[in-house]
């Protein structure tokens, strides 16, 4: 069952006079339950594409339908509520507020979305990143991969039907990124949630049940279980 | 060349920060700008006009009677060089016409005079009408004319004599300063003054010799002996410009403390100028990083920092050059009514080039800190970023605020020319600037705590501004300033009305009558008590001279133009004569701060010395201490006596008060007059009092305290209204700071707020964060400027004008709404801006 679509996807960037296509024609259907991985080349356009499936941009032309909803059918604000509830994202240099400790940042989501029990929530979901000792801790007084996994717990807090991540273990060492890359995935599949990953990293990209590449402004499916490619071939 | 070329193309590069830092110091610079034109405008004006202001080259005066042998070194120093002299004496009197009476100022002077410049009359185009050609002629101010019912042919009394009114004046080249006197003028001839038996022994008398000098040498010459041969404090020797000066005692004054408004200007866009600069110096840190990596010293690349910074003082001064430029022909009508005639903007350059000194080393202070911690840049942050940079080292910190205390308090002592003045105000400004950091912290400690009770919006808006509290320091401290000027004017002008209401119950009387012969002292009382009014206060007043201190000869001090206003002030006050009096319980109006006042009479057998009190703030400034013993002299008399206590007078009350007082007993005998003050009457007694006193003491002056006192009101209006101006120009300032700091930190937040949309924050709860936020920033800031403003005009009120008067919210107290609206109105467009942006990449990879 899909739980995200996206059909005929354009987007392009103006660079002075001329302009520059990043993405062409681009299609994705990614099935609930599911890890799929986007990598590419710098420049190829992979930001370009998590910003327009968590609905961060809108594309120049195409659909973009999470569960059963439309995007494109959405204003500004309808989008940005729909995001906060049912999209949670990951970001490679973690975007914490830094005035706010490990414990309002992931009660954020919550207290914007007008959930009672903010707190609570967000102190299990600290707990589940095993952060609990951290929770009054501000960002300035985290390490790297502690940022990083109070990002995920504020991602998860909400309990979104599919989460973004965009080069979650960029900004961590191996060993680092390699303990919050297990975390983020074992949760992923605890929640039965779906992930798409976008990263340079192959090794990760192998961890995932589906692997695209994108290249050219389409997205080339590289899976190597057979049987599964759906993107533009 | 290169080196300037690739500072300049840095900057280039960070146009909205060059753009706002240059706005904040401009704008800090503007006061000054305008102050320092004023002063131009009035100096160029003093040389142009001093000569026809006194009308002579030099003046040699006294408040007491000549003595023959001083007129004879007067007379015989000014012939050995052919110079001409006449003799002036100006006093007031009453002046009564068939049925009104009041006080002018009178001037006797040779028909000689003026030696310069020209009194016009009214419809006497040749102007060359000389009070010598008719005997008892007198010209007057049209204000006479007008109060007494006057024309050209009407006759008025003046002691014993009567004259006949020969001209209104139109024009006075020695017109007064506002300030400088209480009553309008009156010329006559010296030689009818004797005939109106105004002047008597211990009359209030300032008697002058004008001379003409031929050359400036010649003037110098003369001034240079005749200090020497007249060594009397009591005699003042002045050539015209210092004259000049002397007589515009109040403009200056003025001007000080309209200058230190201006300071307090500048220290406040000077801060937001620094929390720029720390900003771009946070961009910079980077680019110097890769300068250094790519073989650029540490030396060159602080070289880089200081030049950048003398470019854009550069740029402010010349900003701020072009503002107060175009704002002098404000500037001229602000200060109309201080002077007796048009002042010229004067934009010199000197002006200019004080203008670029204040703005370069005001930009080099403020940004010290960062300029001190661009040497310590290391090519090693390029690999990793290091946490918490932002913040210079705390040495850097402590040396530059230390410089930066010091650059700005020293600039206050030159621009107030006092001392005192700039430390007690460069102090009440640090002290401020504490308590407004401290209250914000302790408010936002109470803030925070109710903050988990709020909506979302609200909650991230406190919490942002309780835990951001470095970010919102500078417009904080610049708000609260500008609310402390805002509240303390019309405070302080409210304080002064209720002190100077002659119909309040505050004591203050109606009439002050001096120049009072012993003889005529009884039979006064016995007139003022015949007609019901009631004598609040009557003293004596024995003219004398000090002679030594402890000994030592008291020698005259001459005042410089390079003297502080404390040092001129101080020599003033010590080159003066001295009014002595006795009493034998002291007045309401004052009282006792150290030693005992001594009211029994004087035993010369159980007592070493007579006992003297002397006022606290004269001791000050003449440098009289406790057990001095002091050495007058009174009609020829040496009178000793020690000095046994200090006390504080209430100069507010217009009693007859003294800095010097003797104990009973010892100036009984002395020849003296009278001062006495009437309590409150009704304007029709008052009226029949003056009538009275000139028909049955001609020589008797009475001054109409409320007339007086509501000229000082006025006076203190339109000194208000510059002092207000300025005061403006601190709250555009401080406003000027909240947009250039909200500005900038949205602008620094972007991602931040970007990350809140990403969450599911729509725009209105982005916008609703954000204003509470500024509103706490402002209201907090606003308040505590609120309840320091009224503290300080307490402490002024106290301290200052010995009042007992509660200050009084209540005309002040929408000041810190109106702020804080205003501050969420100027922001609200640049939130708008920011809030509609979409999210975009900035957050990705």
């Amino acid at each position: 069952m899909s739980i995200l679509s996206l059909k005929n996807i354009h987007k392009s960037y103006s660079q002075g006079s001329s302009t520059l296509s990043i993405l062409k024609d681009l299609e994705l259907e990614v099935n609930r339950g599911e890890i799929v991985a986007i990598t590419g080349q710098s420049g190829a356009g992979k930001s370009s594409l998590l910003a327009i499936m968590s609905g961060i941009d809108r594309p120049d032309s195409g659909q973009i339908i999470v569960g059963t909803t439309h995007l494109s059918s959405l204003n500004e604000n309808e989008l940005t509520q729909f995001r906060g509830k049912n999209i949670g994202i990951v970001f490679q240099q973690f975007h914490l507020v830094p005035h706010l400790t490990a414990l309002e940042n992931v009660m954020l989501p919550l207290e914007i979305a007008g959930d009672k029990q903010a707190e609570e929530k967000a102190r299990q979901s600290l707990l589940n990143v095993g952060l609990e000792a951290r929770s009054n801790h501000f960002p300035s007084q985290l390490s790297g991969g502690e940022c990083q996994r109070v990002a995920i717990a504020r991602a998860f807090t909400t309990e979104p039907e599919f989460l973004l991540a965009d080069e979650p273990s960029g900004s961590l060492d191996t060993t680092t990124g390699s303990q919050v890359m297990d975390l983020l995935f074992n949760e992923v599949k605890r929640r039965g949630m779906t992930l798409v990953i976008v990263t340079h990293s192959e090794d990760l990209a192998l961890k995932c049940s589906r692997q695209f590449k994108l290249s050219q402004g389409k997205l080339i499916e590289t899976t190597r279980v057979p049987g599964n490619v759906k993107g533009n071939l | 060349m290169k080196f300037f070329l690739r500072s300049l193309r840095e900057l280039r590069g960070q146009k909205s920060f060059v753009l706002l830092f240059c706005i904040n110091i401009s704008f800090g610079l503007v006061g000054l700008g305008l102050i320092n034109t004023w002063r131009q405008a009035f100096e160029d004006t003093i040389a142009q006009r001093s000569k026809t202001m006194l009308g002579a080259d030099i003046q040699i005066s006294t408040r007491r009677t000549w003595d023959p042998k001083e007129v004879e070194i007067i007379e015989k120093e000014t012939a050995a060089l052919g110079s001409s002299t006449a003799r002036s004496a100006t006093l007031y009197t009453m002046a009564a016409s068939s049925s009104k009476s009041r006080l002018i100022e009178l001037r006797a002077t040779e028909s000689s005079l003026p030696f310069y410049g020209q009194i016009t009359i009214k419809g006497d185009p040749s102007h060359i009408k000389r009070l010598k050609d008719e005997a008892h002629s007198i010209w007057i101010y049209p204000e006479i004319a007008t109060a007494l019912g006057l024309n050209v042919g009407s006759i008025l009394k003046l002691g014993e004599s009567n004259f006949t009114v020969t001209g209104i004046i139109e024009d006075d080249p020695a017109g007064s300063w506002a300030g400088s006197s209480i009553a309008p003028r009156a010329y006559i001839n010296i030689e009818d003054l004797q005939a109106t038996e105004l002047v008597r022994k211990g009359s209030t008398v300032w008697s002058s010799y004008l001379v003409k000098t031929s050359t400036d040498i010649e003037t110098k010459v003369i001034i240079n002996n005749l200090s020497k041969l007249l060594n009397d404090p009591g005699v003042t020797i002045a050539d015209h410009r210092e004259s000049g000066e002397q007589s515009a005692r109040l403009f200056k004054y003025l001007t000080d403390y309209l200058s230190l408004v201006s300071i307090t200007a500048l220290i406040m866009t000077g801060v937001a100028a620094s929390w720029l600069y720390r900003h771009y110096f946070r961009r910079r840190r980077k680019t110097t990083a890769i300068y250094i990596c790519l073989g650029a010293t540490r030396y060159e690349a602080f070289g880089v920092g200081v030049f950048q910074v003398l470019f854009l003082g550069v740029l402010s001064s010349l900003a701020a050059a072009a503002i107060s430029l175009s704002l002098s022909g404000v500037l001229v009508k602000l200060v109309h009514d201080f002077v007796p005639w048009a002042l010229t903007p004067a934009f010199s350059f000197a002006v200019f080039a004080k203008l670029v000194f204040i703005s370069v080393s005001t930009c080099l202070v403020v940004c010290l800190p960062w300029l001190l911690e661009t040497r310590d840049i290391s090519p090693g942050l390029l690999l990793n970023e290091p946490v918490g940079q932002d913040s210079p080292k705390s040495r850097y910190r402590y040396l530059s605020l230390g410089i930066q205390v010091l650059f700005f308090a020293g600039l206050a002592i030159l621009e107030a020319k006092s001392y005192f003045s700039g430390m007690v105000f460069s102090g009440t400004l640090i002290l401020a600037t504490l308590i407004i950091l401290f209250s914000s912290r302790l408010v936002h400690k109470v803030l925070k705590g109710l903050a988990t009770g709020l909506s979302a919006p609200l909650k991230h808006g406190l919490l942002r501004s309780v835990r951001c509290v470095d970010e919102s320091t500078p417009a904080i401290v610049s708000m609260g300033l500008a609310t402390i000027l805002t509240v303390l004017l019309p405070t302080l002008r409210d304080i002064l009305r209720t002190e100077l209401n002659v119909s309040s119950d505050r004591g203050i009387p109606s009439m002050f009558v001096f120049d009072i012969q012993d003889e005529q002292k009884a039979p006064l009382e016995t007139l003022l008590s015949d007609l019901k009014a009631q004598i609040q206060m009557i003293s004596p007043m024995i003219r004398g001279r000090l002679l030594t201190q402890n000994g030592s000869s008291i020698v005259r001090e001459e005042t410089e133009s390079q003297d502080s206003r404390d040092a001129e002030r101080s020599k003033l006050m010590r080159n003066r004569g001295y009014n002595l009096s006795y009493r034998s319980k002291l007045d309401p109006s004052e009282k006792t701060t150290s030693g005992t006042f001594k009211g029994t009479p004087f035993s010369p057998n159980e007592h070493e010395l007579p006992e003297i009190s002397v006022e606290k703030n004269f001791a000050d400034r003449t440098k009289i201490e406790m057990n001095d013993i002091l050495n007058f002299e009174i009609e020829g008399v040496e009178i000793q006596g020690k000095v046994t206590s200090f006390r504080s007078v209430k100069w507010g009350s217009f009693q007859p008060n003294f800095f010097v007082l003797f104990q009973p007993g010892v100036l009984d005998d002395a020849p003296k007059t009278w001062v006495a003050s009437i309590g409150p009457t009704s304007p029709e007694l008052k009226a029949e009092i003056q009538t009275k006193i000139v028909q049955n003491f001609p020589n008797v002056s009475a001054i109409d305290v409320e007339r007086v006192l509501s000229r000082l009101m006025e006076l203190l209006e339109k000194s208000s209204i510059a002092l207000g101006a300025l005061a403006l120009l601190c709250v555009i300032s401080g406003f000027l700071v909240l947009i250039s700091i909200t500005r900038q930190m949205l602008h620094e937040r972007e991602k931040d707020l970007l990350l809140y949309k990403v969450v599911g924050a729509d725009r209105s709860f982005l916008i609703k964060l954000l204003l509470s936020e500024i509103s706490v920033i402002a209201a907090v800031s606003s308040f505590t400027g609120l309840f320091l403003g009224l503290g300080i005009a307490q402490a002024l009120s106290v301290i200052v004008f010995q009042s007992n008067t509660i200050v009084s919210p209540g005309t002040v107290v929408w000041i810190p709404f109106l702020f804080t609206f205003i501050a969420v109105v100027l922001s609200y467009s640049s939130i708008r801006r920011i809030t509609s942006r979409p999210a975009s990449f900035g957050l990705l990879s």
